[in-house]
């Protein structure tokens, strides 16, 4: 009976969560940009998964002015909400030495200043509502700053952060914030990607998210074989991790 | 600043500015507000629809109990002319003394006169009584420009407002005509039905000599045993020489008998039990003791027999966190045991029970919204808990289709799960 508003959901793991929710037969509120990714998907998910209540809803996120009124948008059409859950993010490779800093700023602006301003207004929703539970798709990524792609490490931890300041201060509101660190998803994003190891394929990683979240757990990765290596990573010593660190 | 609004089944919320307007002006002031501000309120009454209808997700909500004033009463007619947010408990405080009942109340006195319109409500007379519209004799609705415009019965645009909770201009006022009653007592009696079969029958063969019928279905009974109920019915008690006619509050009040417990314990069992298998035994015990005692008559206050709802205050707060919903049938009369059955069955299969379950005869509903048919009405709650959402939300379609199938309705008072919504797209109506 969970009313999910789902951001960032047309393709690759958001597709699979929403699936997952639609599934279940719960109301799923999808905020993506492409219209037409949007309206096929929606058909789709109405027409396999009839229990469910499918909705989608435009929203550029680098258009800051449309966030808010996609905000209320979902919320009207969800009628009210028990799991926002953020999983909007992008990833440009480079060659592992340049800066590109417009494509590095354009991964801020979606996996962190985008995710602060739509989270904002749904920490002020629940922390009102007194109940419901906030998520964010971050990454073990975040963990370390790498030398791969610093951009999308940083805003990576930019989400993680944010997300363990809110849960802090939500708490006491009966609000539970999750972060959620996947290791390698096989979608788009890490296509043709060299030295990938354990990679969920996203419908399992779904499901797996899904559950991890309907018992509250508050910081998890997937497959939980990556906290291990998550723990390593943020203790490795600096000098250790300059000059033997991972790409 | 926005609040938390919620429908009396904590399952639906909504956070939103809340306007209480205590006169027509403060009222017109904040209609103004929202318009200035291109929100669409919605109106709020008591809070005590189980769902979403007194909650607006994502704009201004106006809570109308300020209006409360009774303007006038005529003892001949028996017609009051009162605000639109006089609690049904006011009402009744107000006309027993004089020898008058509200023609029509809910199972809770905590419901206002402009929702129990906008809803068109029902009782537990409703085979004889109808519902609420069948007895207002006028509603007087606030305009957009601000002018207040009274409404008379017999005319399309009264039939219009009455169930009309999605009206953007709200009622202020309602005159309703109150009953007479001889005394503020009712001769009920208490008996068994063994199966659902017998429920149907029960009340329908108790549906002209009886005004109030009412049956409390366990619905985890199988087999032979499907659908058995414990069924109330009732009349006016006729005053008797040297007998007191309970036409004050208190001799009404006297009659709520809640047994030895107090209160907070009493919660604290509902907490325990609420939602959980527990609840089979509760409904066991309560069909076998009643089957025990056999067929069995007692006098007892129009209030102690009207207002089961309010004998425990914030009862419902034992369902959270995750609240509960009621879903209620309406089905035709013809279609009755058969649609009923599928829908316990259903429940067994699924492995979700209801806890409480009220089964009652209803008449057809005259007004072009309204909800109510010649047959049975069989409301239900389950509690909303994680480990049974998903098997819930499939009962709820399952029981929606179920009405498309057999010609049924839902009722919004009742609706969480957006089923009025569903099923009107899916008869090609509105959404």
């Amino acid at each position: 009976m969970k009313r999910v508003i789902l951001v960032g959901a047309t393709d690759g793991l958001g597709k699979a969560l929403a699936e997952v929710y639609a599934a279940r037969g719960f109301w799923v509120t999808i905020l993506g940009r492409s219209r037409q990714k949007l309206d096929a998907l929606v058909a789709d998910l109405r027409s396999r998964f009839p229990v469910a209540t499918v909705n989608g809803i435009v929203c550029d996120l680098a258009d800051a002015a449309r966030l808010e009124p996609a905000f209320r948008e979902a919320l009207e059409v969800t009628g009210h909400c028990d799991l926002f859950l953020y999983n909007a993010g992008v990833m440009h490779g480079g060659d592992g030495v340049t800066s590109v800093p417009g494509l590095d700023a354009e991964m801020m602006e979606v996996n962190a200043v985008a995710a602060v301003r739509l989270l904002g207004l749904a920490a002020n929703w629940f922390r009102v509502a007194g109940r419901g539970h906030i998520a964010g798709i971050s990454s073990i990524a975040g963990d370390r700053g790498r030398k791969g792609n610093p951009a999308y490490n940083a805003s990576k931890a930019a989400l993680t952060t944010f997300l363990e300041g809110l849960r802090n201060r939500l708490a006491p509101f009966g609000v539970t914030v999750s972060t959620v660190k996947p290791g390698y998803v096989g979608t788009r994003m890490t296509a043709g990607k060299p030295g990938m190891f354990w990679v969920a394929p996203p419908e399992e990683a779904a499901r797996i998210i899904v559950d991890r979240l309907e018992r509250r757990h508050e910081v998890f990765y997937v497959y939980r074989r990556w906290a291990l290596l998550g723990l390593a990573l943020r203790h490795v010593p600096r000098f250790v991790f300059k000059r033997l660190g991972p790409p | 600043m926005p609040e938390r609004v919620e429908g009396f089944g904590l399952y639906n919320v909504s956070v939103s500015p809340v306007f209480r307007p205590a006169s027509l002006d403060a009222l017109r002031d904040a209609l103004a507000v929202c318009a200035a501000n291109g929100s669409r309120p919605v109106f709020r009454g008591a809070g005590r629809s189980y769902g979403d209808a007194s909650t607006n997700p994502a704009g201004p909500v106006v809570e109308m109990t300020g209006l409360n004033a009774i303007a006038g009463f005529d003892e001949t007619s028996g017609v009051v002319r009162a605000g639109a947010g006089l609690m049904l408990g006011d009402l009744w405080k107000f006309a027993i003394p004089r020898g008058f009942w509200p023609p029509i109340v809910t199972g809770t006195m905590h419901v206002t006169l402009g929702g129990a319109v906008a809803m068109n409500v029902h009782g537990k007379n409703g085979w004889k009584k109808g519902t609420i519209g069948d007895h207002v004799e006028s509603v007087s609705i606030l305009r957009g420009g601000g002018r207040v415009e009274e409404i008379a019965r017999g005319t399309p645009a009264f039939d219009d407002v009455i169930g009309n909770w999605r009206r953007p201009d709200p009622i202020v006022e309602v005159a309703l005509k109150l009953k007479k009653v001889a005394t503020g007592y009712l001769d009920v009696e208490a008996f068994v039905a063994p199966n659902l079969a017998a429920t149907l029958a029960g009340l329908d063969g108790a549906k002209d000599d009886w005004d109030y019928l009412v049956g409390w279905m366990d619905c985890w009974s199988s087999g032979k045993s499907l659908g058995r109920t414990v069924l109330h019915v009732a009349n006016e008690h006729a005053p008797k020489e040297g007998e007191p006619r309970g036409w004050s509050v208190e001799e009404q009040v006297a009659d709520i008998h809640m047994g030895p417990l107090p209160a907070p314990v009493l919660r604290l069992g509902l907490k325990l039990t609420a939602g959980g298998p527990q609840m089979r035994l509760v409904n066991l015990a309560k069909y076998a003791a009643s089957a025990v005692h056999g067929r069995q008559r007692y006098r007892q206050s129009l209030v102690a027999y009207s207002f089961l709802l309010d004998y425990l205050p914030g009862w419902n707060e034992a369902y959270r966190p995750g609240g509960f919903i009621q879903y209620q049938l309406f089905v035709p009369k013809g279609a009755a045991e058969s649609a009923f059955a599928k829908a316990l069955r259903l429940q067994h299969e699924s492995g979700v029970v209801s806890s409480l379950a009220v089964i009652k005869r209803h008449r057809a509903d005259k007004f072009p919204r309204g909800y109510a048919l010649d047959g049975f009405s069989l409301a239900m709650d389950f509690a909303v808990t994680r480990r049974r959402a998903s098997r819930l939300i499939a009962l709820c379609r399952a029981f929606d289709a179920l009405l498309l199938e057999c010609g049924g309705r839902a009722y919004k008072a009742k609706d969480c799960v957006g089923s009025v919504e569903r099923l009107s797209r899916a008869r090609g109506g509105a959404a």
